[in-house]
């Protein structure tokens, strides 16, 4: 493989189709911890979104009716679930890393049952209408760019325009800082009568539902199939990567971008170097974020009230 | 704090790690590890030995298929869903005529994985299952496991070269006989590459697997010596995602027709090829899926699991608890779609011949040559 076969442009657009689900349920997760709760249950989100958006694709299909209506319906699943964890950690101020653990356990389950009663089993070849590539007329030409950001589907141009501009208004509006303060001192924030319950709701649900919507992606845009392994395990990169990124958002895009363009990489070098076993390969990703967490551990400074439940009543 | 940041984030790396390499917790299952068999690397088809008896096409060892009393409690370990149209489905297909034809009471555990498959087992067994098939090769270590642990349960495995040495008094084996069917598929890849790049793709590297790509491969330079060849094995047989990454980079690489040997993950690469915008056609295993992908798909070849349980079943019912299956006469070529009449009768016409075994192929099974 020589040198510029690593920035070749199919190369670098697989990179951007796999970076894009780590994108939005990282952007999910990003927006629940800065508001304070850590989400353990993130993989498990992310599979849910993937079995909800596969099996009510796959059941609708049949009328014609278009996959965006499975991204929607993993949106909603993700809302629900986000109201569950919201009242367990909020309201009933369960610990949130038990209260994850658990979602991702019952989550998990939950997502394979969808499927399986929604598929069944079934002697016929399960086929999964995906979002079609949209070209952008004109830019689709621009050589290397054309390929790679502007042959998408529409949901990679959806994530891009909408979550975009909303990780700009996390850290440059006053809605944003009400969100980060919450996460930092909520009791100031209460002090100055604003909600805090209220802000840590949106900010779970919100999260939430980008988890199950990045993990429809799967299905519905990349691989046409409900696959729970690789969903989880995307589910947890994802989470790894808003403490790669130190809760800010550029060193979260690239943190996303690095560990899209590992994954094509990996599988690139897999087929062009015979040489050597496939399974050295396969570890590249996570050698990776072991050595950048490494490195990055003594700055990464997270959200000062993360983790603790916030009690109007409790003397500090 | 920072320490929590750091476990944090360590853990779910680990997590990560462990669910996208197969072995870690998953919804009911764990997918499995890269594992491999004890069989010998032979180049021979099968092994007889006294202790086992060898058939090809049946199981031999019973001096009739006597009737069958019934009654016997069979599990099934499936390493994933059995609404996988494909190797999982066929496992629960021949499950179910194991149900039916030897009246059995049955039960299976889906997505099972290589670390977990002795402790499922152990289960069924605690249940009072008297016979664990274990459909995936990667999970024959785990069989002959439980053969050696518990004399009174009868496990059925999988491995490429058949009966193994030494080979437990209550372990029967199924020989994976892919190679010769695997050949016909990689002609029919050789023929439809256009001069292009003939490529093979598989999940996790196991003796069946590298010798159905051995096999493969020296059919696309039978069809034509000239073309070129490639192989790559993605490490899951079920994962989509590597699929269609792995796929997507075989295409860029050049490939211009595929042998898909995988499971779960065939639609990661039916979407690769539909994303690359090209005309690439590919052949799989197991199931007709032309329901999947009717522009690109060819064809494939399917086996005979229910014909193999079911007299495995019916021998062990019988007291003959140890020997050999080979599938290798219970494959047949499912109907070819997108090929021209000639392409039709030139791919039968070689199908037919490595089944009556008019053209040998060599089942190489230690590592991959490319011819």
């Amino acid at each position: 493989m020589d040198a510029g076969q690593f920035f070749s442009a199919n190369l670098l657009r697989g990179a951007v189709l796999a970076a894009t689900p780590l994108f939005v349920a990282g952007t999910g997760e990003l927006i629940t911890e800065l508001g304070g709760t850590l989400n353990l249950g993130l993989a498990g989100l992310v599979v849910t979104g993937a079995s909800v958006g596969a099996t009510v694709t796959y059941v609708l299909g049949n009328a014609g009716i278009d996959p965006l209506w499975g991204i929607l319906a993993a949106a909603a699943a993700g809302c629900l679930l986000g109201l569950l964890i919201s009242y367990a950690t909020v309201t009933l101020k369960i610990h949130q890393v038990t209260i994850g653990l658990t979602i991702f356990i019952l989550t998990s389950g939950l997502a394979d049952l969808i499927y399986r009663i929604g598929i069944g089993v079934t002697s016929t070849s399960i086929h999964i209408e995906t979002l079609p590539n949209l070209r952008v007329p004109g830019l689709a030409t621009i050589p290397i760019l054309g390929r790679v950001l502007f042959t998408q589907t529409l949901y990679g141009y959806l994530a891009v325009a909408l979550l975009m501009p909303l990780l700009w208004l996390l850290f440059r509006t006053n809605g944003g800082l009400r969100l980060r303060a919450v996460g930092e001192n909520p009791r100031a924030v209460d002090s100055l009568g604003m909600n805090v319950f209220r802000i840590r709701y949106v900010s779970i649900v919100a999260g939430c539902m980008l988890a199950c919507v990045g993990g429809a992606y799967f299905p519905l845009a990349f691989t046409g199939s409900y696959d729970p392994t690789s969903a989880i395990g995307q589910g947890w990169i994802a989470l790894m990567l808003v403490i790669f990124g130190r809760w800010r958002p550029i060193p979260f895009l690239l943190g996303v971008g690095l560990f899209g363009y590992i994954g094509a990489l990996q599988s690139q070098l897999m087929v062009t170097v015979q040489s050597v076993p496939p399974d050295l390969f396969l570890m590249l990703p996570y050698v990776l974020a072991m050595v950048v967490l490494v490195a990055t551990y003594g700055r990464a400074v997270q959200p000062a009230s993360l983790v603790k439940p916030y009690e109007r009543e409790a003397r500090y | 704090m920072r320490k929590l940041a750091m476990v944090a984030g360590l853990v779910s790396l680990s997590l990560a790690a462990a669910c996208s390499s197969g072995s870690g917790v998953k919804a009911s299952g764990t997918s499995g590890s890269t594992s491999s068999t004890t069989g010998p690397s032979s180049s021979s088809n099968g092994v007889a030995s006294p202790q086992v008896s060898v058939a090809s096409g049946s199981a031999s060892g019973a001096s009739s298929p006597a009737t069958a009393t019934g009654g016997t409690k069979v599990a099934m370990l499936l390493t994933g869903a059995i609404n996988d149209d494909d190797w999982n489905y066929v496992g629960y297909q021949a499950l179910q005529q194991v149900k039916s034809q030897d009246h059995a009471e049955t039960s299976y555990n889906e997505n099972v994985g290589v670390a977990d498959a002795t402790e499922k087992a152990n289960q069924f067994v605690s249940d009072g299952y008297k016979v664990v098939i274990f459909h995936g090769s990667e999970l024959l270590n785990s069989a002959e496991k439980l053969a050696m642990a518990d004399s009174d349960v009868t496990a059925i495995g999988q491995d490429a070269t058949g009966a193994l040495p030494n080979q437990a008094k209550n372990l029967w084996i199924v020989q994976l006989t892919f190679y010769p069917g695997e050949y016909a598929l990689g002609y029919a890849a050789g023929l439809l590459a256009n001069g292009g790049k003939a490529c093979f793709i598989s999940g996790l590297s196991v003796p069946s697997t590298i010798s159905a790509a051995n096999a493969a491969l020296r059919g696309m330079k039978a069809a034509n010596p000239s073309v070129q060849v490639a192989y790559t094995f993605t490490g899951d047989f079920d994962d989509a995602t590597k699929g269609r990454q792995a796929a997507a980079s075989m295409i860029n690489d050049g490939c211009t027709s595929f042998v898909v040997h995988l499971n779960g993950a065939v639609p990661g690469v039916v979407q690769a090829i539909k994303d690359s915008g090209k005309d690439i056609p590919w052949l799989g295993l197991y199931t007709d899926k032309h329901g999947m992908d009717a522009s690109h798909y060819v064809g494939g070849f399917e086996f005979n699991f229910s014909k193999a349980y079911t007299s495995i079943v019916s021998n062990i019912e019988n007291g003959t608890r140890t020997g050999s299956y080979n599938l290798g006469s219970d494959i047949s070529l499912t109907p070819l779609y997108n090929v021209t009449s000639a392409q039709n009768s030139a791919i039968t016409k070689v199908f037919a011949a490595v089944q009556s075994g008019a053209t040998k192929v060599p089942n190489l099974t230690s590592n991959v040559q490319v011819p």
